[in-house]
């Protein structure tokens, strides 16, 4: 673990809680952590634990009940709707576990999504997108919808989506939960295969511990609080 | 991943100003609607009905109002009708006929009228061939065809000098029924039985068709001098006055001096001087009334079309919540994700709102065809009345559904239901 590397992700004793009055469920508890640029981390723990929320939070999704978050220094708990969707757009990727491909688009529309959203013109768009299609090995199926895909296919258009707009920090959310082994490993080296790369900043959420023993860093989130798991 | 990121395509600079392009935002809300399918095509259904009701509806009230109109112009400005009533209440003996009206007096006090005639209505039994048949008879005064633009078709009108003669003239309806009764074709110099009196037909009238101003159609009566009436029935009462004068100026002081002399004339009974005009605007009130109720009922219409819309987009909007979280974590912004709803709610409605246009005014002329009307008039005021509340109804109907989605959490937006 680089010290030294600038901080991207910086939690100040952030607390979630769903849900008011008798109903009310604490998700996370006071949980302060520091995630710097370009590092490798896995969030592991078992369900109902919190790590979803908690990626939830530093992916913007969701704004913290009590606590900061900076995201490149800046405390997105005071942002607008609107500037924590633009903070997604330009900063963040995203990999879901069941892939959120729209179901109404080609291969190539759903890659240059984000870049539409960035303003940038359907035809340029189109054509960074065709490049990371290729990226990911689709070359050949940018026209497909994503139902003529298989799962390991459809998440690499989905991963191919997460690069277009080339963010800093990478989201996965159980990325290989749907995928049988052969394409779990293959996924996880284009996974790292990146931050070797780009450098870009990987935070996995995940169930198996062979992934998270890949990062470099391993987050174990339990009863809303987080404790490190040192990798060897 | 074996370039080097200097090879990536990158996106233009970064004065590029966020969000979609307005023609990528149309494209997709066409794309989308064509996935909806046939729900799609349900709601487009109901704002093009009610559209096409406003257009239509409006459109023939426009026509008829038209073909009202025409039938007044036809008429002319410069006639002037005097409706006369016996006061019940007055102490004059109901019993008497009316005084005798000298119509070259009215010319003397009245310069400015260039004809006038009285008009006295009976009804009475027609004998002619071995049948009979009822029918009117009107007294009138010479200059009638000068008043209303009467033209003969055969023979002569009548002249002042027929006074107290046997002699009548047929309006061209009655002259029809009258060849149908007797076999062959009347003429002047026929002969048929009006009550007890045998009379001559001296001319019959060209067709004139209906003259709205008058309370009875010349086409259909059978006339004779004022002074002869007195033979038809004991107490010959006059029900008009017409005149016509020499321009279509000045209508309210000559309608006002004929009032006075009709008043001086006539004591006991209540005169009542009617223009054209006043008709015509009386008329245009009742056109534009009766348009406003069309109106109302095809803005009915639209209002359930309008609830259909809604209908849709909310289904929409519930069935694509996850598409929504998914744009919002690529980076659509609350009011990336109302515009996209929105826009597909307003195409919905502009595709309905140009189909029921196109029904609306090919329907409307089918009215008009069918109803034998003269000729079909575009209102331009109903299509674009039509067509703007029919946008403005799914715009407002699709707002609700938009804005609901554009408020969801993305978090809430992604969880599974």
């Amino acid at each position: 673990m680089n010290t030294s590397a600038a901080e991207l992700v910086r939690l100040e004793s952030v607390s979630h809680s769903y849900g008011a009055g008798d109903s009310h469920h604490k998700a996370l508890r006071n949980v302060s952590l520091s995630i710097p640029s370009g590092q490798t981390c896995a969030i592991v723990g078992s369900s109902g634990s919190g790590k979803s929320t908690l990626l939830n939070l530093i992916g913007l999704l969701d704004t913290p009940t009590t606590g900061h978050l900076f995201l490149n220094g800046k405390n997105m708990s005071l942002c607008s709707a609107e500037a924590l969707a633009i903070a997604r757009n330009h900063t963040i990727g995203f990999i879901f576990q069941s892939f959120n491909l729209l179901p109404g688009l080609s291969v190539l529309d759903n890659v240059a999504l984000p870049l539409l959203y960035r303003g940038v013109k359907r035809h340029h768009a189109q054509e960074i997108a065709r490049y990371y299609v290729g990226c990911v090995g689709l070359g050949d199926r940018i026209k497909h919808l994503p139902a003529d895909l298989s799962g390991g296919q459809r998440q690499r258009v989905a991963i191919a989506r997460a690069l277009v707009a080339q963010p800093a920090l990478l989201l996965a959310d159980e990325p290989t939960g749907n995928l049988d082994s052969q394409n779990v490993a293959s996924i996880i080296e284009l996974l790292m295969t990146l931050n070797d790369d780009f450098g870009t900043t990987l935070i996995v959420v995940t169930h198996d511990t062979s992934i998270a023993r890949k990062m470099s860093r391993c987050i174990n989130v339990c009863d809303g609080k987080i404790n490190e798991v040192l990798n060897d | 991943m074996t370039e080097s990121r200097y090879s990536v395509p990158q996106p233009s600079s970064h004065s590029v100003r966020y969000g979609m392009p307005f023609s990528q935002q149309i494209l997709e809300s066409l794309e989308n609607l064509h996935l909806l399918g046939r729900r799609a095509i349900l709601a487009l259904l109901g704002i093009a009905v009610g559209c096409a009701a406003v257009v239509a509806l409006l459109n023939i009230g426009r026509n008829a109002e038209n073909e009202a109109m025409r039938i007044f112009q036809g008429m002319g400005s410069e006639i002037m009708v005097a409706n006369i009533q016996r006061l019940m209440n007055g102490k004059m003996n109901p019993l008497l006929p009316s005084p005798n009206l000298d119509i070259s007096a009215l010319h003397k006090t009245i310069p400015e009228i260039n004809a006038a005639s009285v008009l006295i209505p009976a009804s009475v039994q027609v004998r002619m061939n071995g049948r009979t048949d009822s029918a009117t008879v009107v007294g009138s005064s010479a200059e009638l065809p000068s008043v209303l633009g009467l033209t003969l078709a055969q023979g002569r009108f009548l002249s002042d000098f027929d006074g107290y003669s046997t002699y009548v003239v047929l309006g061209a309806n009655v002259a029809e029924q009258l060849t149908q009764i007797n076999g062959h074709a009347v003429q002047p110099g026929t002969v048929i039985q009006l009550g007890d009196y045998l009379y001559q037909i001296v001319g019959i009238l060209a067709s004139t068709g209906p003259n709205p101003i008058i309370p009875l159609s010349i086409d259909d009566v059978i006339l004779m001098s004022d002074r002869g009436m007195r033979r038809v029935i004991g107490l010959p009462q006059i029900g008009n006055v017409v005149i016509r004068s020499q321009n279509s100026d000045g209508q309210e002081h000559i309608s006002s001096r004929l009032q006075a002399w009709l008043a001086e004339q006539m004591p006991g009974f209540d005169i009542h001087v009617q223009l054209p005009r006043q008709l015509i605007e009386g008329m245009e009130q009742q056109s534009r009334l009766f348009s406003w109720l069309l109106t109302g009922l095809g803005g009915i219409s639209l209002l359930v079309g309008g609830v259909g819309v809604m209908n849709v987009m909310v289904m929409n909007v519930s069935e694509r919540r996850r598409e929504i979280g998914v744009r919002m974590a690529l980076g659509a912004r609350p009011r990336d994700i109302a515009t996209l709803f929105l826009l597909e709610a307003l195409v919905l409605a502009s595709v309905g709102a140009l189909l029921g246009a196109v029904v609306g005014m090919f329907s409307a002329w089918l009215f008009v065809y069918f109803a034998g009307w003269s000729d079909f008039v575009f209102s331009l005021t109903a299509l674009q009345l039509g067509t703007g509340s029919a946008i403005a109804i799914g715009l407002f109907f699709g707002l609700s559904p938009a804005l609901s989605a554009a408020r969801l959490e993305p978090v809430d937006a992604l969880r599974d239901v």
